[in-house]
């Protein structure tokens, strides 16, 4: 990343990447916004109508029988963890003034998002084995 | 260890009042179904890897406690998402930024409308399932 001579800061600090920052921000305007009905309909749908009580494994394999829940499910994986894991480096960048430690978390963080969300996606499109 | 205790003080000290109490439920309620996800996604993904697991992941999750501790993460999903509704209205029309205070308590009687029905239903399914069994 390069680095500039910060008017106040003595070290030179890291220099914003203005485009990326502007796409983050757009992103998670849009996928919040896409994310009241996603996440509204399935705490709705999965956890208050039906609940963990009426949940199995037959239940999800019925339900992801129908490609179109596989879809929102996909929707809602892709959508909310990218916000979220951009939402927890805004929190990174503000508490963790650490250069090293800063750079570590967030590498832990990209290593660590890219591995969950391929979990995640693999048994979407795996489905249920029984 | 000094920094996070100034920092956690701050936020409760800095005397922002409607704006800051919002943005730190934002944070808040953000980081906590940013932590239940991470859970979730790994424990619905055990329906391909080990099925056995699942069922073991179910039985858990059908004990009060989790039942409690998935009220709380209904209160943070419904929370952020209209705070989140309310940023973003401001990021797109700045002029209106005269009434944020209003708007901070609009988004607060607006999730007290939503939470205390599903609360009270998602409470009455801990009472009846999880403690009496029926």
């Amino acid at each position: 990343m390069a680095t500039y001579a910060h008017p106040v800061y003595a070290r030179p600090v890291a220099q914003p990447r203005a485009k990326l920052e502007l796409y983050a921000w757009l992103f998670m305007r849009l996928s919040g916004v896409l994310l009241i009905p996603l996440a509204f309909g399935h705490l709705a749908i999965m956890h208050i109508i039906n609940n963990v009580h009426m949940i199995d494994l037959d239940f999800v394999a019925l339900r992801w029988a129908t490609l179109g829940w596989r879809v929102y499910d996909a929707a809602l994986l892709g959508l909310a963890w990218l916000h979220g894991l951009n939402g927890l480096r805004y929190v990174v960048d503000d508490y963790v003034h650490h250069p090293g430690w800063n750079r570590t978390i967030k590498r832990a963080m990209i290593v660590g998002g890219i591995l969950i969300f391929l979990i995640g996606a693999v048994a979407l499109i795996g489905g249920v084995r029984q | 260890m000094t920094a996070l205790v100034t920092t956690l003080s701050g936020v409760l000290r800095y005397r922002g009042r409607e704006g800051q109490w919002s943005w730190a439920l934002h944070r808040v309620s953000g980081l906590g179904t940013l932590l239940f996800l991470s859970i979730h996604i790994l424990d619905t993904a055990t329906v391909y890897f080990a099925p056995q697991l699942y069922s073991h992941a179910i039985a858990l999750y059908r004990h009060w406690l989790f039942g409690i501790g998935e009220i709380i993460l209904v209160a943070c999903v419904i929370y952020h998402g209209l705070n989140g509704l309310r940023v973003a209205v401001f990021d797109w029309r700045p002029e209106w930024m005269v009434y944020q205070k209003q708007a901070s308590y609009t988004v607060f009687a607006a999730f007290l409308v939503l939470f205390i029905p599903a609360a009270l239903f998602m409470g009455n399914t801990i009472i009846q399932k999880s403690i009496l069994g029926r």
